[in-house]
Order: C-alpha cells, then sequence, then structure tokens
C-alpha cells in the first residue's frame, strides 16, 4: 500500500475544510484547526491496481504562507494550495506562497486550486484567470462538488506514477 | 375691584363653594398626616431593631430551631433521588479517586526505589542477582503502566509504518498524523533548538515519544510513568531499532508494515491490555 502527506493550504476562508469534507468524511473535530492549526484524515483510492491512501492535513488559513509552522509542510507528497475566485486578496500573494513553499519542500507536486465557482458568472472568471499570476490547475466549487472528486485522483495518480 | 357673586361665573361659584364647605376637611387631613408620620418614625425606631435581632438571632440559631425540619428534607431528597445523586457524582468522583490513586502509586514507586537504591550492596544484590527492581519487588505490578500500543511513525511526514497495538483505538493512520501534527505544534510553538517533546501525558494515559533519524516510535501507556520507567523503556526500545528496524527492513516497502509489526508484538505486548511492566522490561 502507499501512503501520501498532502497538504491543504491557502488563505482562510477560500473553502480549503469544505474541499477536504467533500472529500473524506471527516473523523476530527474542527476545533483541532483553532487549536493546533491542523486536522489530519485520510481517504483512500485505488488507482491502475494500486492502492493509495492520502494522509490529508487540511491547515488553518494564514494570510501568507510563511506563517504556518514550517514543520506540518515537511515530506508532503503534495500540496494543494487553495484561492478563493471571489477575493482577491486570496490569490494576491500566490508568487511569493508558491516560492515559500517550493523553499520548504523543494521539488514537491503542487496544485493549484480556484474554489467557489459557483459564486462567479463565466466573464467574471475570466477576468479572474487573467488576474492571478499563475494559471489554477483546477477549478473547483466545494459547494456543488464541482471537480474535487478529480482533483485528488489527479494527486493520486501523480504521486502513484511518481512511486513507480 | 370688588368680587360680588354676580362676577362670578359658575365654574368658580363651585371652586369657592369647595374651598368654603372642605376647610375643615383639609385641615383635620393635615393633621392626620402630620400624626401619622410621626406614628411611623417613632414605629421604624422600635421595630428596626426588633428585627435585626431577630435576624441575629436565626442566624445564630438556625441549626437548633430547624436543623430537625432540614435534616428530614434532606434525608427525604436523597432517599427519592438516589440514582440522579450518584449519576452526578460517580462520574466526577470516580476519575478524581483514580487519578489520586495513580498519582500516589507513582509516588510510592519513585520512593521504593530510592529507598532499595540507597540500601546499597543488598539493594543492588536483590537487583542485579535476583532481577527483582525496586519498587516492583515491593509493589509486585500494582501501579505500574500498561502498554497499550506501540507505532512506529516517519518523522515529519507523520505516516505510520507501522503498529501493534493492544487496545481498541481509533484509526492509527490518523492518530500518527494527528500525533505527529501536535508535535509539531509543540515543538514550534514551545520549544527551542533541539528539544523535543518524549512525553504527552492525560489525566491516566501518557504517550512516550522516542526520536531516531528518520523516524519516531510512540508507547501508548495506561498509568504515570516514572523516570525510571522512561529510563527502561527508552533503553529497550533503541534495543529493539538496533536488532530489529535493520535496514532490510526499512527498506522492503511492500512487507515491512507486516515485519515490524510482528517483531513489535514478538518483544513487547501484545496480548490483552493486562500486560504490565513486564511488556516494557
Amino acid at each position: 500500500m502507499i501512503k501520501k502527506k498532502v497538504i491543504l493550504t491557502g488563505s482562510f476562508g477560500v473553502g480549503k475544510t469544505s474541499l477536504f469534507n467533500r472529500f473524506v468524511y471527516s473523523k476530527f473535530d474542527e476545533k483541532y484547526l483553532t487549536t493546533i492549526g491542523v486536522k489530519v484524515d485520510k481517504k483512500s483510492l485505488t488507482i491502475e491496481g494500486k492502492e493509495v491512501t492520502l494522509l490529508l492535513w487540511d491547515i488553518a488559513g494564514e494570510i501568507s504562507q510563511d506563517k504556518v509552522p514550517n514543520s506540518y509542510f515537511l515530506e508532503s507528497s503534495a500540496i494543494i494550495y487553495v484561492f478563493d475566485l471571489t477575493r482577491p486578496s486570496t490569490y494576491a500573494n500566490m508568487e511569493f506562497d508558491l516560492a515559500h513553499l517550493e523553499k520548504m519542500v523543494p521539488g514537491v507536486l503542487v496544485k493549484i486550486v480556484a474554489n467557489k465557482k459557483d459564486l462567479v458568472a463565466d466573464e467574471e472568471l475570466e477576468n479572474v484567470l487573467k488576474e492571478v499570476n499563475k494559471f489554477p490547475d483546477v477549478i473547483t466549487s466545494a459547494k456543488t462538488g464541482e471537480n474535487v472528486e478529480n482533483l485528488f485522483v489527479d494527486i493520486a495518480k501523480s504521486l502513484v506514477s511518481n512511486a513507480v | 375691584m370688588t368680587i360680588s357673586p354676580e362676577n362670578l361665573d359658575n365654574k368658580e361659584k363651585l371652586a369657592q363653594l369647595k374651598r368654603i364647605l372642605l376647610k375643615d376637611d383639609r385641615e383635620e387631613l393635615v393633621e392626620l398626616r402630620k400624626a401619622l408620620e410621626e406614628k411611623e418614625a417613632a414605629l421604624k425606631d422600635s421595630v428596626a431593631p426588633m428585627i435585626e435581632e431577630h435576624i441575629e438571632f436565626l442566624k445564630k440559631n438556625y441549626p437548633e430551631e430547624f436543623r430537625t425540619a432540614v435534616d428530614k428534607q434532606i434525608e427525604t431528597k436523597i432517599r427519592d433521588s438516589q440514582e440522579e445523586l450518584i449519576a452526578v457524582i460517580y462520574p466526577a468522583l470516580g476519575a478524581m479517586v483514580k487519578k489520586y490513586v495513580a498519582h500516589q502509586m507513582a509516588l510510592m514507586r519513585e520512593s521504593i526505589d530510592e529507598k532499595i537504591n540507597k540500601k546499597g550492596p543488598i539493594g543492588w544484590f536483590k537487583r542485579k542477582v535476583l532481577g527483582v527492581k525496586g519498587s516492583d519487588w515491593v509493589m509486585a505490578e500494582e501501579g505500574a503502566p500498561v502498554v497499550e500500543g506501540i507505532y512506529v511513525i516517519e518523522k515529519n511526514s507523520g505516516i505510520l509504518i507501522s503498529s501493534a497495538s493492544g487496545a481498541e483505538t481509533m484509526d492509527e493512520d490518523l492518530m500518527a498524523g494527528m500525533l505527529t501534527a501536535i508535535r509539531s505544534f509543540a515543538e514550534d510553538a514551545f520549544m527551542k533548538g533541539e528539544q523535543k517533546v518524549d512525553t504527552i501525558e492525560y489525566d491516566r494515559l501518557s504517550i512516550f515519544v522516542q526520536s531516531y533519524p528518520t523516524f519516531y516510535i510512540a508507547v501508548s501507556l495506561n498509568g504515570k510513568m516514572t523516570q525510571g520507567d522512561k529510563s527502561k523503556l527508552s533503553d529497550n526500545l533503541l534495543e529493539f531499532v538496533n536488532q530489529d528496524l535493520n535496514r532490510d527492513v526499512m527498506m522492503d516497502n511492500d512487507s515491512k508494515e507486516l515485519i515490524i509489526r510482528k517483531k513489535l508484538t514478538d518483544r513487547f505486548l501484545i496480548e490483552p491490555v493486562s500486560q504490565s511492566m513486564k511488556s516494557i522490561e
């Protein structure tokens, strides 16, 4: 069995926990996010006949990634960087944040996720995508579930192929 | 100008008539009010001390005067609500007693160890030759911490490498992840430099943590650990790591989980939780 640590991070209120809860049935109370700043859960998937367990670390939102305890990122196999399509402040620091993550975990698989698609019209979405420094890998809606499963399955696939 | 009855309109005439007719009554009313006020003041002066005196009397003599009635009420209430009372008191009382006993046991074991250590050659003989350790010699295994589970966890990722547990626990992968997160949090927030969290204690439960370069081992125990227990467990874990977790085992990705579980089970436990200090000796 392959086990991999995956981090969900991003500014506060971007919908990380909602994405997390969409994908797994959370066993821990949300209070851990406000106390120690992280909540761990897991989901097992079968990818190409191999069982992959994603250990998901949902990290409490901080305005900037350098405010998150560094040790939370150590030895992670993938990082999901989530921003909110409706709040420019959540992607304004993206370049700095991504550089910080790369410094913390060199070569780690990073997926940029634009969340809350259900709250923006097509035209607005286009405008936001022009504004952001980096084009998102996935555009999701934790509310409707759009692309949430795909996001995690794609990550699991990448991790399995890297593990081989 | 003189006011003659002819000049007055009806309203004024009525008012004047009232003044004339009620003059005596009004005077009488004023006198009555004055008398009442005098009486009230006099009454206040005489009654207030009586009330205060009575209150003082009740304060001093309440138990004697009302004890029988109150006792009867309490007796009746207790008799009628026994189950509710037990339900309220028992959990708190039970936990307090358990915690107190555990604490006293730990203190007693440390004290006995200390006394036996001071006995010099006799104590040494009993410990080394007869293989009997201080506190256990006296107290058998009373109060000793019981190993409930042992977990080998990747140091930074928090991924569980293997585990063996004699008790029903929550999902072990999640426990390993959260334990790693808690350690990271505590070390980031409170520790400086190379200090590491080696014990997490909660009520009767302890988690003893021993770190190695790429992984750490967490042992969950039911019971308070003395410094002696920690030292022995630490030695035993080191021996386990040196003998059983060799490079070949750790590199075997397909079966290391099972191999390590077997080794953990063989060495440390893991029969029913009633295993005692034997498991960490």
